[in-house]
């Protein structure tokens, strides 16, 4: 009878003596590791505007049809984002939505990331549905960058003056490695 | 049958058919941008070539171009042919902005899908791409030049088929561009089939940009409401729950993310081919108006007040029988607007017709001599059109009567293009003529303001004389009294009077013209294409809306009021109630004071209509209805084509169908079972109409064409959908004509009553017309406004020094002493001048500048 409390307790004092796993949560948050999906946002460019052009794919990506989008015409004189238009209406329904970050890899802006904010409780499920206004980020906010090296960082800029001038810089190089040639002297 | 070797099996051709035609028709896919089925060859796009062998030698084709010859071995997947098409894709693509994500088309762009199918995912292109500036050529499309590949598809389409001269490609080599001429505002009423025609997102429409994507929206099949051509279209609703796509949610109130997105059209070859024209495309917002009425209102003590549907219907019962007990049946009549479907007009007719017993109904314009009947059966002993549309494609001589074609059925002179291209000899006799009618007429008569009896009695007088046949009642009149007071002369008429000619003339000119045209189309074995100004004018006669016939072809035993009767009847006040179903009399018809005094002088009306308008205000009951979109039902166009229209959206407020409250009505009073379901209607009105009794329901038929699957802009084009036509019984008769001569107006200005594309009661309702809608418009020759002194605007002086405050802009079309003003007048009420027969007199003067 003395041989099992032994052998059970011995698991106990083992544990007493380790690091402890539970975190006494409300009072005491653990960190997430950094490509935590939790909730989404809608970023911004640097100069204020909004990232979305209501393209549409991250609601066509959706496997749950959580997310529901109404383009409109932006104003040229004051518009809204960079493209020809933005979202009038961005609508995300969390009851519906699993996390699966499928809308992010979608969005050819950056203008859909997921953040580490996991505290997404609400009293009813109406507030489940979270527009536009919910989750723009203010301007200003550091960008989170979701393209993971599938499109270009920058758009190429290269004119026929620039791609001769990297020739002819090429070719000096080239030179230099090589040092001066004997009937060249 | 001639064969050749296609991909190394043998095939048979036909002489004439090019490769590109075969091997689609075979299943074997090519790639096209440029080529169009229903568009002349441009081989342009050199997406098609496969490798060609004939004789020994060999080399890349361009297939859609290449007819098939004897011997031929064709090949269109070695890796020459894959290898042309990449570097022409990769070419293609060199100045093709990326801005899928915000362009229009993506999702149904040909480049997009051939990029994702053969193309090569990079560019080795690192220059600056080209940019060329934005056009916005029309009110409703916008032109983005960089994204265009030069496919020449909208050009053919704009110079070969509308005959339009004022959209092209210009420019050379890197400079070349599709656009207007001078950057003007296109004046074509087919400009919107450009988009559907472009196979990318280089030409887009206003009322579908940037709202949605493909994918999203539910695509149902229906029937243009605004002519009665019936063009059949698509519509593009977004009619999911909020947060869910692809579900609809049926019956109940509509949301407000329940809208239609755009209108495309649906191929039908029997009546619109693969084009539609603007107002069909871009006009629909209209189902969202403000004026829309929600509720069934009872007028109590001077106020309207909100009821139930029960309470109004039984009180309408209740007063209708009332009525009928104490002043019989004949104090009770009914005026419609041809506008709803076949089925709300055969409950309409039964109502009052069979349950009431009264014969005065109608929906014809109040014509005096709509009195004496209905002109057709006068002639035919039927009243419909003898030809069908596509008739005018066989004729070879075609005569365009009094009706300005282009405001009224647009999509009829694009059939008019194709006639003349092919040979036929086309004549345009009219009051005035315009630019439109220049595109397909070979010669245009125009004949005096106040002549349009005598013009078309002088073409019958000479095919009278032409078949030696005594016209009775015409032998009186000499041919030269008949041509002075139409102004013409005697050659012009001899010139288009020819054996099996084609009469197209519209249903609201004078009863002795449509009489006289059809006598004549008799007479030299031609046919006549009546089109109706309602839009389901046909099917409104047919249903048996009409004083005088049952079902279209037969004859009542009693002849009943006609719009015109019932008004003068009104006014002497012998109408007890009256229901105005679909119609405002006020605003719609001529003679305004009139009108509104008979509206008076009646004790019980009832309107059944959609938008709040003026009759409604003397209204004691008002029904709010649904709108063709959002009601299933069947339509019959000017031909006799029965065509099945589906609800594409939910109902607006309380609104109705109209045949289900006409239902009710008649069950309240008879006690016969309801009927709940339309398609039951239907089943009723093939079993009793005798023109549709071989109709088979359902009325839909549809065939798929063979196209590759991954060419979304011919994607429309694959089905291709028929229906049957309703047979109609011809029994021609002997025909007198009572010739009175009219007065002749010399002095002051005739204002003309004439009809606008863009001003109609349902173009008037929404915003999205507003570019277009000439609003308080008048139209002058602009000599006449030189010589008046006349700047801008101008106030119109009736007989009895009424003014009115009105815009007058110039037509070098009109004659001189003539002012223009188009129907219906919801923006003036400039119809008061107006007699029954849509003329007037008045005096001008220069509006004084505050």
């Amino acid at each position: 009878m003395i041989g099992p409390l032994i052998k059970g307790l011995s698991i106990t004092f083992k544990y007493i003596f380790k690091k402890k796993f539970t975190v006494q949560y409300p009072e005491e948050r653990r960190e997430l590791p950094p490509r935590a999906k939790w909730l989404h946002i809608l970023q911004r460019h640097e100069d204020g505007t909004e990232r979305c052009v209501a393209c549409m794919l991250c609601a066509s990506a959706c496997p749950t049809e959580a997310i529901y989008i109404v383009g409109e015409e932006n104003d040229l004189n004051n518009p809204i984002s960079h493209g020809e238009r933005y979202a009038k209406v961005w609508d995300l329904d969390l009851g519906r939505c699993m996390f699966c970050g499928y809308c992010v890899e979608a969005c050819p802006e950056e203008a859909l990331a997921m953040t580490d904010e996991y505290e997404l409780a609400v009293p009813t499920k109406k507030d489940l549905v979270l527009h536009k206004e919910d989750l723009l980020v203010p301007p200003g906010t550091p960008p989170i960058h979701t393209w993971l090296g599938f499109y270009r960082e920058e758009p190429v800029e290269a004119s026929p003056v620039s791609r001769a001038r990297e020739l002819h810089i090429e070719f000096e190089e080239y030179l230099k490695r090589r040092g001066p040639k004997e009937d060249e002297i | 049958m001639p064969k050749f070797i296609l991909n190394g099996k043998e095939v048979e051709f036909k002489p004439g058919e090019t490769i590109l035609q075969v091997a689609w028709r075979l299943g074997v896919k090519i790639p096209v941008f440029c080529y169009h089925p229903h568009l002349p060859v441009y081989a342009g796009c050199r997406m098609c070539l496969v490798e060609v062998e004939l004789r020994g030698r060999k080399g890349l084709l361009p297939s859609c171009a290449t007819q098939v010859a004897e011997g031929m071995v064709v090949n269109t997947e070695t890796d020459e042919v894959r290898q042309a098409r990449k570097s022409q894709l990769e070419f293609l693509l060199l100045n093709h902005p990326l801005e899928c994500p915000t362009c229009d088309a993506g999702g149904e762009c040909d480049l997009q899908n051939l990029t994702f199918f053969l193309g090569p995912a990079e560019s080795r292109y690192t220059f600056k791409k080209h940019e060329k500036e934005l056009v916005e050529a029309h009110p409703y499309l916008k032109l983005y030049p960089n994204r265009c590949i030069l496919c020449n598809r909208c050009v053919s389409f704009y110079q070969e088929i509308s005959a339009n001269d004022d959209w092209g490609m210009f420019g050379r080599g890197h400079n070349m561009r599709v656009g207007p001429y001078r950057d003007k505002i296109l004046d074509s009423e087919f400009s919107g089939n450009m988009i559907e025609v472009c196979p990318l997102g280089a030409i887009t429409g206003r009322d579908y940009r940037f709202k949605s994507r493909p994918w999203e929206h539910k695509v149902f099949n229906s029937i243009s409401p605004h002519d009665s051509i019936g063009a059949n279209i698509k519509v593009y609703a977004r009619v999911g729950g909020k947060y869910s796509r692809g579900y609809i949610i049926e019956g109940g109130v509509r949301g407000e993310n329940h809208e239609i997105l755009r209108v495309n059209m649906r191929p039908n070859y029997d009546v619109n081919d693969p084009w539609i024209d603007d107002r069909t495309r871009f006009i629909h917002s209209y189902v969202n108006s403000s004026e829309r009425i929600t509720e069934p209102l009872i007028k109590r003590e001077g106020e309207f007040k909100e009821v139930v549907w029960d309470e109004v219907i039984s009180h309408v019962s209740g007063k209708l029988a009332e009525i009928k007990e104490k002043y019989g049946s004949e104090a009770i009549a009914g005026i419609a607007g041809g506008r709803g479907s076949n089925e709300s007009a055969f409950f309409f007719a039964k109502l009052l017709k069979d349950t009431i017993g009264t014969k005065n109904v109608d929906f014809r314009i109040p014509r005096r001599d709509f009195e004496q009947g209905d002109p057709l059966y006068e002639v035919l002993g039927s009243s419909a059109s003898t030809a069908k549309l596509n008739d005018i494609y066989n004729a070879k001589n075609i005569v365009v009567f009094g009706t300005e074609i282009k405001e009224t059925h647009p999509l009829v002179g694009l059939k008019l293009v194709k006639a003349r291209k092919s040979g036929a000899r086309v004549y345009y006799l009219g009051k005035w003529s315009s630019k439109a009618e220049r595109r397909w007429a070979s010669r245009i008569y125009n004949y005096n303001i106040n002549g349009e009896v005598e013009a078309a009695l002088s073409i019958l007088k000479i095919a009278g004389l032409k078949k030696e046949i005594q016209i009775e009642g015409l032998d009186k009149v000499s041919l030269e009294t008949l041509l002075e007071l139409a102004g013409l002369e005697k050659e012009y008429i001899e010139e288009l009077v020819k054996e099996g000619s084609l009469f197209i003339f519209d249903d609201n000119l004078p009863y002795d013209v449509q009489k006289a045209l059809s006598y004549a189309s008799t007479l030299l074995d031609g046919k006549i294409l009546v089109l109706r100004n309602a839009p389901n004018g046909q099917g409104f006669i047919d249903m048996g809306v009409s004083p005088v016939l049952s079902n279209g072809q037969s004859l009542e035993a009693e002849k009943g009021l006609s719009t015109y009767g019932i008004l003068k009847a009104a006014r002497e006040g012998k109408i007890k109630a009256l229901l105005l179903y679909n119609i405002d009399p006020i605003v719609e018809f001529p003679a305004r004071d009139e009108v509104l005094e008979a509206i008076k002088s009646v004790d019980f009306i009832v309107v059944f209509d959609s938008f709040w308008s003026e009759v409604t205000g003397y209204a004691d009951v008002v029904m709010p209805l649904t709108l063709s979109f959002e009601e299933d039902g069947s339509y019959t166009n000017t031909e006799g084509r029965v065509q099945w229209a589906e609800k594409a959206i939910p109902v607006y407020g309380m609104a109705r169908e109209a045949w289900r409250i006409f239902a009710s009505i008649v069950g309240y009073i008879t006690g016969e079972n309801r009927v709940n379901d339309v398609k039951d209607v239907t089943e009723m009105i093939i079993n009793s109409i005798e023109p549709y009794k071989k109709l088979k329901f359902p009325l839909e038929s549809k065939f798929k064409e063979p196209y590759p699957d991954n060419i979304p802009s011919l994607h429309n084009i694959k089905t291709v959908y028929k229906y049957p036509t309703a047979e109609y019984k011809l029994r021609p008769r002997e025909v007198s004509f009572k010739y009175e001569t009219g007065e002749k107006i010399t002095d002051g200005y005739v204002l003309v009553m004439s009809y606008h594309l863009y001003k109609t009661v349902y173009t008037l309702r929404t915003e999205d017309a507003a570019p277009l809608v000439p609003l308080k418009v008048v139209e002058m020759n602009p000599l006449t406004i030189r010589q008046e002194g006349i700047e801008d605007e101008a106030i119109l002086i009736g007989p009895r020094n009424e003014e009115y405050e009105v815009k007058v802009m110039p037509n070098r079309n009109l004659p001189k002493g003539v002012v223009r003003v188009f129907y219906p007048f919801l923006d003036y009420d400039l119809n008061s001048l107006l007699d029954y027969n849509g003329f007037g007199h008045v005096r001008i003067a220069q509006a004084v500048r505050r």
